[in-house]
C-alpha cells in the first residue's frame, strides 16, 4: 500500500522529504544496525522507517533537524520489529538496545568516512584483498576461499578480523588526522 | 579514540558479529562490554558504521572495490608529487583570496587511481614537473593551471576545457573540486552524474554542456549551453542548502544563495575542439617502412571500394565493413573508427589468410590504435577458421588478440595496471586461457599508439611505441590454421556491442615471421 500523505502535502513537500532523506539515510543507516546489529533485516527496516517517516512528515517541525527526528521514529521501528522477532534471534537485551537509543548521535562525517575506507582498501595486499572479496563481494564466501586456499575456515576468520580491525584503525586515523576529528 | 578498540577481543567479538558467527555468551559479553563503556559503544558504532560502509562499498562497485596495487609507474610518482608540491608551499597562500569549501575530501599521500587523460593543450604552464602533452594520465591531485588552454577526457566520459589561471582537484570518478578560473564541461558518452565543487556549492551534470567561471573572490557562476545542470548553494558544513535546475540558456551565481547570474553568455567557456579524432601519423615514410618489412597482409585504409578496403598486399583478401564503421582523415592519413554509438561496427575479411600460422614459423601482428574510452575493448583478433562454432557459442574460436583493458580486474580479472594494452595468444585456438602480456604503462590515451606483438612459438612478446615492453614464455607449436582478421569487435554480431572497440585503428599489418626488435623500431620511427 503506497503512503498517503496528509491532504495539505503537495510535490514541494515530496522533494524536500526527499532531500532530507538523501542527507540522512546514511546516518539513519548507520543507527539502526547499531540497535539491531542483523544484517538482513536493516533493508527492510529502513524501508518501514522510510514509509512511516513519509507517512508523519506533515508532522515534522521544520524548525527542528530531521535527523534527530528521523533516528527517533527508526528506534520505535526497531522496538516494533524486536516485538516480531523471538528471543533467539535478538542480538541485545531491551536495556542495551535503550542505552544505545539515548547517545547514539548522528553521523556527522559520512562522505570523509567513506573517501577514507577507500584510502585504507588501498592498502591491503592482495590477501587481504581476496578475503575481503570472499566476505562483502557477491557470490563469494569465507568458506568457499578457505577451500580453494586450503585453509581452515577460522583462520580465515581470524584474518578477517585483523583485516576490518586495521580498516577501522585506519579510517579513524585518516579522519582524525584530516578533520580534527570524527566526533560528531 | 574510538577507532582504536577497547581491547582485542572486543574487535573480534563485533567481527564475530558482522559475519554472522557469533558463539553462545558472545552477546553477552558484547552486551557487557557496551553496558561497561562509552568508549566502548563509540567504538561499537564505528566500527559497525565502517562495516555497513565497507557492504555497500562492495555492493557499489562490484567490479573494482579495490583501487589498483602500487605499480612502478614515473607518472604516478610525478602526480603523488605534484600532489604534495601546493600542500608544501602552502595552502594559506591561496585561502586568504579564495573562499575555499569546507575540507570534505581526505588527503591521502598514495596516489589513486587514472582519473582523467589530458587531450589538446595550448599554451598550458602548470605546476605538475613535465610538460603537458596528449594522452598524460592524471590521478587524484592539485592542478595549478598557470595559463593556457587544456582539455581532459574524464574516465567517466566526461569531457572538461579548462583555461588559466585556474586550480582544481580531480577527487574521483564522480567528483571534483574547482577552485578558481573556467571549466566548460560536455558529457559524450557518459551517464553517470558528475559532480564539480565550486567555493560555496556545487554543479552537477544532467547531460549537458555547461560552464562555470570561478572568480579569485571565489564567485560562481554557471551557465548551461545544452541539457540540464543543477546548481546548488551549500552551508558551512558543505551540505546543499538550495538548488535550481538549469536548462539550456540558464545562469546562475552561487553565493550563500542562488542569483541570477549578471555575465553575459559570451564570458563563458565553451569547450574547445579537441581533435578527438586526430589524424593517423602513418604516413609515406610509414608506409615505407612497412612495406619494407614485407608484411603478409597489410591494410593502409586509404582505398575504399564500397564497403570494403582494399588491402596494399597483393592477392589479399579486402576487409569488409559491417555494421557502421568509418573511415576518417585525410588521404594518406586514413584509419578506421568505431564507437558503441553511431559507429559501431567492425571489418574483417571474408576468408582466412594462407601462410600466416605455419608450423615451424612466427607470427607478428602491427598496428595503430587511438583509445578513447575507459571501456575493455578488442583492437584486433585473429579467429581461427579451421575450426568449428561449438553449439554453445555464437563465434569462432581465437588465436591472438591486442586489447586495451579497462581498470584492474575489471572486465576478465586479470590483475594489469588500469588500461593496459594485452597481447594475448591462444595457441590452439579457444575461447578462454591462453598467454597474456600487459604494458606497465596505461593507454587511455587519446593519442595514437604503435603496437606489434610477436610469438615465435616460444616466447609472446609486445612492443609498444617501437619498444619492447613485456614477454611471456609461451612454447607452442603453430597448426597451420586458416586465420581470419577482425578488426575493431570481439564478437562480430550486430547484437553484441561487448568490448567493441571506440577509437580509431590504423595500419593493420600481419606478418608471417616474427619481426624483429629493429624493424619494430624503424617502423614507429618512421611515423609523422
Amino acid at each position: 500500500m503506497n503512503p498517503t500523505p496528509d491532504s495539505s502535502t503537495d510535490d514541494n513537500s515530496a522533494s524536500e522529504f526527499v532531500a532530507h532523506m538523501l542527507d540522512a539515510q546514511r546516518g539513519l543507516r548507520n543507527y539502526l544496525l547499531s540497535l539491531h546489529p542483523v544484517a538482513s533485516d536493516i533493508d527492510d527496516l529502513m524501508q518501514q522507517t522510510a514509509l512511516t517517516l513519509w507517512k508523519e512528515f506533515h508532522r515534522y517541525d521544520r524548525s527542528r533537524p530531521f535527523l534527530p527526528w528521523a533516528l527517533r521514529i527508526g528506534y520505535f521501528e526497531v522496538l516494533r520489529l524486536r516485538t516480531m522477532r523471538s528471543r533467539d534471534m535478538l542480538v541485545f537485551s531491551e536495556d542495551i538496545v535503550e542505552m544505545l537509543a539515548e547517545e547514539s548521535p548522528p553521523d556527522a562525517t559520512l562522505q570523509p568516512k567513506r573517501l577514507a575506507l577507500t584510502a585504507c582498501l588501498g592498502k591491503l595486499n592482495p590477501d587481504e584483498r581476496e578475503l575481503l572479496m570472499a566476505c562483502y563481494g557477491e557470490g563469494g564466501s569465507v568458506a568457499s576461499l578457505a577451500a580453494r586456499r586450503n585453509e581452515k575456515p577460522h583462520r580465515l576468520y581470524h584474518q578477517l578480523d585483523r583485516v576490518r580491525r586495521a580498516l577501522v584503525l585506519c579510517v579513524g586515523r585518516l579522519l582524525r588526522d584530516t578533520e580534527g576529528s570524527f566526533s560528531p | 579514540m574510538k577507532s582504536d578498540a577497547p581491547d582485542g577481543l572486543f574487535a573480534t567479538l563485533l567481527s564475530r558479529l558482522v559475519s554472522g558467527q557469533l558463539a553462545d555468551g558472545d552477546a553477552d559479553r558484547i552486551a557487557d562490554y557496551l553496558r561497561g563503556s562509552k568508549a566502548a559503544r563509540d567504538y561499537y558504532r564505528f566500527y559497525l558504521a565502517v562495516h555497513a560502509d565497507l557492504t555497500e562499498h562492495f555492493r557499489e562497485n562490484a567490479a573494482a572495490p579495490f583501487p589498483p596495487l602500487p605499480v612502478p609507474a614515473r607518472r604516478v610518482r610525478m602526480f603523488a608529487l605534484a600532489a604534495l608540491i601546493p600542500l608544501a608551499l602552502g595552502i594559506g597562500m591561496w585561502s586568504a583570496s579564495i573562499r575555499l569549501p569546507v575540507p570534505q575530501v581526505v588527503m591521502v599521500p598514495e596516489p589513486g587511481p587514472m582519473l582523467a587523460v589530458t587531450g589538446f593543450a595550448d599554451d598550458v604552464r602548470w605546476n605538475l614537473p613535465e610538460p603537458p602533452a596528449p594522452g598524460m594520465s592524471l590521478s587524484r591531485g592539485v592542478v595549478e593551471l598557470k595559463q593556457g588552454t587544456l582539455v581532459l577526457h574524464l574516465t567517466g566520459g566526461q569531457t572538461l576545457t579548462l583555461r588559466g589561471p585556474a586550480r582544481f582537484e580531480l577527487l574521483n570518478d564522480k567528483e571534483m573540486r574547482l577552485d578558481l578560473g573556467d571549466l566548460s564541461q560536455r558529457v559524450v558518452r557518459s551517464h553517470k552524474t558528475y559532480m564539480i565543487h565550486v567555493p560555496g556549492g556545487v554543479v552537477a551534470d544532467l547531460g549537458t554542456e555547461f560552464s562555470v567561471k570561478v572568480a579569485a573572490d571565489g564567485t560562481t557562476d554557471v551557465h548551461v549551453f545544452e541539457g540540464k545542470a543543477v546548481a546548488s548553494s551549500t552551508d558551512s558544513s558543505n551540505r546543499t542548502r538550495y538548488e535550481r535546475i538549469l536548462n539550456a540558456g540558464e545562469s546562475v551565481r552561487i553565493s550563500e544563495t542562488l542569483h541570477d547570474s549578471p555575465l553575459a553568455v559570451g564570458e563563458f567557456l565553451r569547450p574547445h575542439p579537441d581533435a578527438v579524432k586526430a589524424p593517423s601519423p602513418a604516413g609515406k615514410s610509414y608506409a615505407e617502412s612497412v612495406g619494407n618489412s614485407s608484411p603478409l597482409a597489410w591494410w593502409r585504409f586509404e582505398h575504399e571500394k564500397g564497403n570494403q578496403i582494399t588491402a596494399e598486399t597483393v592477392g589479399t583478401p579486402p576487409l569488409v565493413l559491417s555494421g557502421s564503421p568509418h573511415v576518417l582523415g585525410t588521404p594518406g592519413h586514413r584509419f578506421i573508427y568505431t564507437d558503441t554509438g553511431d559507429f559501431a561496427g567492425f571489418a574483417a575479411t571474408e576468408s582466412g589468410l594462407d601462410g600466416l600460422d605455419q608450423p615451424g614459423g612466427g607470427i607478428s601482428v602491427e598496428c595503430l590504435l587511438h583509445p578513447e574510452s575507459e571501456q575493455h575493448m578488442t583492437a584486433l583478433l585473429l579467429e581461427d577458421l579451421t575450426l568449428p562454432v561449438p553449439p554453445d557459442q555464437d563465434f569462432l574460436p581465437q588465436r591472438i588478440q591486442i586489447e586495451r583493458a579497462g581498470r584492474s580486474g575489471e572486465a576478465i580479472g586479470h590483475v594489469h595496471p588500469p588500461y593496459a594494452i594485452r597481447g594475448m595468444a591462444r595457441i590452439p585456438s579457444s575461447y578462454s586461457g591462453g598467454a597474456s602480456t600487459y604494458t606497465a604503462d596505461s593507454y587511455l590515451a587519446r593519442r595514437w599508439v604503435h603496437v606489434v606483438q610477436t610469438h615465435d612459438g616460444k616466447m609472446l612478446r609486445l612492443y609498444i611505441d617501437g619498444k619492447w615492453v613485456n614477454e611471456t614464455p609461451d612454447i607452442q607449436e603453430f597448426q597451420g590454421s586458416l586465420l581470419r582478421p577482425v578488426i575493431a569487435v570481439l564478437r562480430p554480431t550486430q547484437d553484441q556491442m561487448r568490448r567493441q572497440w571506440i577509437g580509431g585503428i590504423d595500419e593493420v599489418a600481419l606478418y608471417d615471421r616474427v619481426l624483429s626488435p629493429q624493424e619494430i623500431q624503424t617502423h614507429f620511427q618512421a611515423l609523422d
